[in-house]
């Protein structure tokens, strides 16, 4: 059974100048950054790039099917907005979870946490039915260019929501747990992080795939 | 045993101070948005407009949740920079080069 860190282990947490053992110590950073939460911004900055390219070859081909089925035979609006309802849902439950971090009150955080892993779930679900839906009508990855496509865009995308559930359910497995190093404040907020990148992926997604598939 | 955790802050963060009534302010005006997208998409009259509509709409989205969700608003500026030439580079990538593809095809 996990317990919370020694004082000694949470002594190594502590930056510090000027240390004075031989163990590891995070030394202050040049730029006054934390370094793990500027390398999660490179990361995003990097996925900004990924995404911008699936997004480019999406528009680029979305027209050039010769045959269906097309996305305005399967689309379901309705249905679609109200799952982006979900994932808006979700980045403010996170950015609580992460407020409650930064406060302390782990019972808040825990709760916020677990709304997440729900919400995004639920979002998994949903993206299980539609793709179940779309290949009753027929559309697979070789169907033709707007289902290899399709699949690709959103297919990545529901990956990183995957990876952010279980980003999150580990958060909210090791709180429970009493690790008290797994789950500091920087670890929520880092989470928090690429989870509402995940979301503003999903709101470009929803306008440019969804809402303009008539195009 | 304490329910209280270990964490570090920023220089720039307020631990102590409660931003929830921002947060669900700003949740609820993703949603408004939202509604908005869909209600562009659904009215025959602003078909013509729809892709500026849509993409204007979006950018506003995308911008609140950065700014205040992901905390660039308050946060150091060099995170902003980072993620602003990733972002320039994917709009690059999903609206200018689709553009010239699509014109060099037209």
């Amino acid at each position: 059974m996990s317990t919370y860190p020694l004082p000694q282990q949470e002594a190594l947490e502590q930056p510090t100048t000027a240390p004075t053992t031989g163990a590891a110590v995070h030394p202050e950073p040049n730029t006054g950054i934390d370094s793990k939460k500027l390398g999660m911004w490179v990361f995003l900055a990097s996925e900004c790039m990924l995404f911008g390219s699936l997004l480019g070859t999406y528009i680029v081909y979305v027209g050039q099917s010769v045959s269906g089925p097309l996305p305005q035979d399967l689309f379901n609006i309705p249905l679609t907005t109200l799952f982006t309802f979900v994932l808006l849902s979700s980045s403010l439950t996170v950015v609580l979870a992460d407020q409650a971090a930064k406060q302390g009150n782990i019972r808040k955080m825990r709760f916020w946490l677990g709304a997440t892993v729900a919400l995004g779930l639920s979002f998994l679900g949903f993206q299980v039915f539609e793709y179940s839906h779309f290949m009753a009508e027929g559309l697979f990855l070789r169907t033709n260019l707007f289902g290899s496509t399709f699949y690709v865009l959103t297919g990545f995308h529901g990956v990183h929501v995957s990876i952010g559930v279980i980003w999150f359910s580990s958060l909210l497995i090791s709180s429970l747990r009493k690790n008290r190093r797994a789950v500091s404040a920087t670890n929520v907020e880092l989470a928090g992080l690429y989870w509402h990148f995940v979301d503003i992926v999903w709101i470009v997604v929803f306008g440019v795939v969804y809402l303009m598939a008539d195009i | 045993m304490t329910d209280h955790m270990e964490h570090h802050h920023d220089a720039e963060s307020q631990p102590t101070k409660d931003h929830t009534r921002q947060y669900v302010s700003i949740f609820v005006l993703l949603g408004i948005i939202t509604l908005a997208e869909v209600g562009v998409f659904y009215v025959d009259a602003l078909q013509s407009l729809l892709v500026p509509l849509i993409l204007g709409l979006s950018a506003i989205k995308f911008l609140l949740v950065v700014m205040y969700y992901m905390h660039l608003k308050a946060d150091h500026k060099v995170l902003t920079l980072f993620f602003a030439v990733g972002a320039v580079m994917a709009i690059t990538m999903f609206v200018i080069v689709p553009w010239i593809v699509i014109w060099q095809y037209a």
